[in-house]
């Protein structure tokens, strides 16, 4: 391989791609081009064609027209399998791994070492898997099965299933949104460090400040165009933003007055595995935001809440009565509603159109007589569908074909459909664009201020800061402070959230675009 | 608020994907082999379109076009339900020998019910309560029922029921037996249901993503349970009418049948995976094996290549299936 050739042509190249799904152009006359040594990030609202573009890369999609150049040379993608032979290798937005099966098994997945008689050789297996693991930072046991690890900790594995590879280029699809703070550090740090040997990095992310903290250029789609191309240096946040929404973003002032008469529920010292003694009241109307890092027992307070995990002390109250929740489908009927973390996986009707997606949880409302009423139910989407911009030809589109933040949407709109009188949510943006996520926030407020009391737990302080009324913070299962807006700083949170000092602060982001 | 501005609202169907939409009703493309394949039959032979030949179709189908309607149901849900056959065989003997001991022809068949029932309710107490795989518990029941059957009955036929008991079975309401007008309503009621009741569309969400329908407020646990209770049901119903059919409670009736009723189910858009399928689809799905095989016979081919041809038709209605979705969207 000769360097004499070096800078004549880019190691990547797209030229004039189109890709069109039936009633959809998802791209529209693409040029993008990648650099040896370089770290391209992607952005661009959901919907916007940034997995597409990937996906292409990819071999997942062929384009319907334009052409794809490696190192100068014209090449078709033919399949997933046929661009990691050619040195491109993907980082799924959605996890590609084996779930029963060892960690070392789906790093070296049908690249396993074997021995004499094609016997796969578990040693040298091992050993290899440790050696990756360790060289990119990771604390994973090889020998663990990739069920009994935190998401977290699948999504290390999947990226280091990508390095086992010989690569030259590296494709990632989001792959920092259900990283701690720690592990996109550590993601950044391995990113850096294969950019110094010359691998060309493209990176999809909808967090900007991580676009500056990482990127040497920066492309930015809209509706499947190229809106532009910039070196991060010549460009900045606000710039950035408006050309990914094509306005301006503006989040302020969602804060209502409240009225704090009554109480809807209270918590007196409940405790569950990973949460111990926690209280708090929360009034009709209010936003209750819950900080923390991750393992702070947000979570489970989450799921404590909505009946998914049992009490083993203390007691829940709500309207000034003894709640004993004994699952989920009660805990809906008193009126409680849960917006879970993974909404991929626990929210989703794939194959089912957006319609029958956002009236999942309100059947009984849009039903007489034991009927399903169809109108009321299209009628109940069609509003949200258009309130919260959930890009797709119809409601009656499969969720399956949406883009990533897209179906987050969906779930979301599902909940609100359902207007319950309690409402938790659990990192209610995560995947979402910035427009978006002002838009969702504006929606939780709404809710609130016709008097829905909602717990907010978010690992992104602005988002806290913006909504909520108060803030809980959790450390290691126990509240260790309260604070009220005007006592609302990052510092202020972080030093409480990890116990005296703002180091290592894992599991939080502070961004302030 | 924001407008839904640069949305993609124009969604024109062309010419390509208006075919494609109506391929993809699967009703729709098995009527259409159905006729195909009637029109071909009345080229090769006289006998094949015929009032007489029609109707014993039609007779034949009663019992596993009941059965099929309870195994989509399951099927939808995401389960599966193998005991349908056995139960079958197991209410229609048990319906007999209540007869023969002297219980009232109502009071034998009630119960005959009300045990296909309790079957199906074990299954869904098996499947939801313990966890049990629904191949497995459903696998163990089958095996029970059948055991249970050829046990009370040493493997006999229980013959000698009551002259009125036939009625149902073999004698005739505007020209047909009342059991093949029962089958025709229950299929349509039950295909109504599954497209407009809250009840049904649960079943639908549940055999689409059980964690989620959890956790939007279905009762996933009530709406199994209540596949396999109905699937039980309706196979002890289908029993009992074979039984007045041939005024015989038969031990060993309706072996391999639960394969069959998934493999018709499945011809009619069902998913093994959960979330799909319609009650229409799948009674088309039966009606057409059973085309396939009164064809085979009228033709005088062995009754061993039906197996073979069911079969066959069964990979190619999923592939073409496939083929079709393939084509008209990505992934
Ligand atoms: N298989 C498909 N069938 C039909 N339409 C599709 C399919 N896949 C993607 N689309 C559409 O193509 C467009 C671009 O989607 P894409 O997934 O590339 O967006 P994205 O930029 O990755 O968004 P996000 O930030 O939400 O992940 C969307 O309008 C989406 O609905
Ligand atoms: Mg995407």
């Amino acid at each position: 391989m000769a360097d004499l050739s070096d800078r004549a042509f880019p190691l990547l190249e797209v030229r004039d791609v189109t890709k069109t799904f039936p009633g959809v152009t998802a791209l529209s006359h693409v040029n993008f081009t990648l650099n040896p040594g370089e770290i391209h990030a992607v952005v661009g609202e959901n919907g916007a064609g940034k997995s597409t573009l990937m996906m292409i890369l990819s071999g997942v999609y062929q384009p319907d027209s334009g052409e794809i150049l490696l190192d100068g040379q014209p090449v078709r993608i033919m399949n997933p399998s046929h661009a990691q032979s050619l040195g491109i290798t993907t980082v799924y937005q959605e996890l590609s791994l084996v779930p029963g099966i060892s960690v070392a098994e789906n790093v070296f997945l049908n690249r396993a070492p074997t021995g004499p008689l094609g016997l796969i050789d578990w040693q040298t297996l091992q050993e290899a898997t440790r050696r990756l693991l360790e060289s990119l930072g990771m604390d994973v046991d090889p020998s663990a099965l990739v069920k009994d690890l935190l998401p977290s900790q699948q999504q290390m594995v999947e990226i280091a299933k990508a390095f086992s590879l010989h690569v030259r280029v590296v494709l990632l699809d989001e792959p920092t949104s259900s990283l701690s703070r720690d592990e996109v550090d550590r993601l950044f740090t391995l990113l850096r460090a294969l950019r110094q040997r010359g691998i060309g990095i493209v990176i999809i992310t909808h967090r900007v400040a991580e676009v500056f903290d990482l990127a040497d250029r920066i492309t930015v789609l809209r509706d499947g165009r190229v809106v532009g191309t910039w070196r991060a240096v010549e460009t900045n946040p606000d710039h950035l933003v408006v050309s990914m929404v094509g306005r301006e973003v503006k989040e302020a002032g969602h804060r209502t007055g409240l009225k704090l008469e009554s109480v809807v529920m209270e918590a007196r010292k409940i405790s569950t595995p990973g949460l111990s003694e926690v209280s708090f009241t929360l009034h009709p109307g209010e936003i209750l935001g819950v900080a923390g890092l991750g393992g702070s027992g947000r979570n489970e307070l989450g799921r404590v809440l909505f009946g998914l995990q049992r009490l083993t002390g203390g007691e829940l109250r709500m309207d000034g009565q003894p709640l004993k929740l004994t699952g989920p489908l009660d805990a809906i009927k008193r009126g409680i509603g849960y917006i879970p973390p993974d909404r991929k996986t626990s929210g989703l009707f794939m194959r089912m159109a957006i319609r029958d997606n956002i009236v999942a949880g309100s059947l009984g409302a849009i039903s007489r007589w034991g009927l399903v009423r169809n109108e009321l139910g299209d009628r109940l989407s069609e509003h949200y569908r258009t309130q919260l911009s959930i890009r797709s030809r119809s409601i009656f589109q499969p969720v399956s074909t949406l883009s990533g933040g897209t179906q987050q949407k969906v779930v979301v709109a599902r909940w609100l459909a359902k207007r319950p009188r309690v409402l938790i949510v659990d990192d209610p943006t995560i995947g979402i664009d910035t427009g978006a996520k002002a838009e969702i926030h504006q929606l939780l407020a709404d809710l609130s201020a016709r008097g829905t009391a909602i717990v907010l737990i978010s690992s992104e302080l602005l988002e806290l800061f913006t909504l909520s009324h108060r803030i809980m913070v959790l450390r290691g299962g126990r509240v260790v402070g309260q604070l009220t807006p005007v006592e609302f700083s990052d510092e202020r949170v972080m030093v409480l959230a990890a116990g005296g000092s703002a180091t290592g602060t894992q599991g939080m982001v502070y961004e302030h675009d | 608020m924001t407008e839904p501005g640069n949305e993609h609202k124009t969604f024109m169907p062309g010419a390509g994907t208006w075919l494609g939409r109506i391929l993809r009703v699967r009703e729709f493309l098995i009527t259409l082999v159905i006729i195909l394949s009637g029109v071909v039959m009345r080229l090769v032979t006289p006998y094949f379109l015929t009032a007489s030949n029609f109707l014993a179709i039609l007779i034949g189908l009663v019992p596993s076009g009941l059965i099929v309607i309870g195994e989509t149901m399951v099927l939808v849900g995401g389960g599966l339900d193998l005991s349908v056959g056995a139960v079958m065989a197991l209410s229609g003997t048990l319906a007999g020998l209540f007869m023969l001991s002297g219980l009232g022809i109502a009071l034998s068949v009630l119960l005959a019910l009300i045990i296909g029932g309790l079957i199906g309710l074990l299954n869904g107490l098996l499947i939801t309560k313990i966890h049990v795989n629904a191949l497995i518990a459903t696998l163990g029941t089958m095996t029970i029922a059948r055991g249970v059957a050829l046990v009370l009955t040493e493997g006999f036929t229980v013959t000698n029921l009551p002259g009125a008991f036939s009625y149902v079975g073999q004698g005739s309401l505007l020209g047909m037996p009342p059991m093949v007008w029962l089958m025709i309503l229950v299929i349509i009621v039950a295909d109504i249901a599954m497209r407009h009741t809250t009840f049904c569309r649960e079943i639908y969400y549940v055999g689409g993503n059980e964690r989620a329908a959890l956790l939007s407020g279905i009762p996933v646990d009530r709406v199994k349970m209540s596949t396999y209770v109905i699937s039980g049901l309706l196979s002890a119903s289908a029993g009992i009418m074979l039984a007045s059919r041939l005024m015989a409670g038969t031990p060993t009736a309706g072996n391999g049948m639960e394969l069959s009723a998934i493999a018709a189910a499945v011809i009619g858009g069902a998913s093994l995976v959960g979330g799909e399928g319609t009650i229409l689809g799948a009674a088309l799905g039966t009606f057409f094996l059973a085309i396939i095989s009164n064809a085979s016979i009228i033709l005088g081919i062995s009754i061993y290549w039906q197996g073979v041809v069911t079969g066959i038709i069964l990979v190619l209605t999923v592939a073409a299936d496939m083929f079709i979705r393939q084509r008209s969207s990505p992934r």
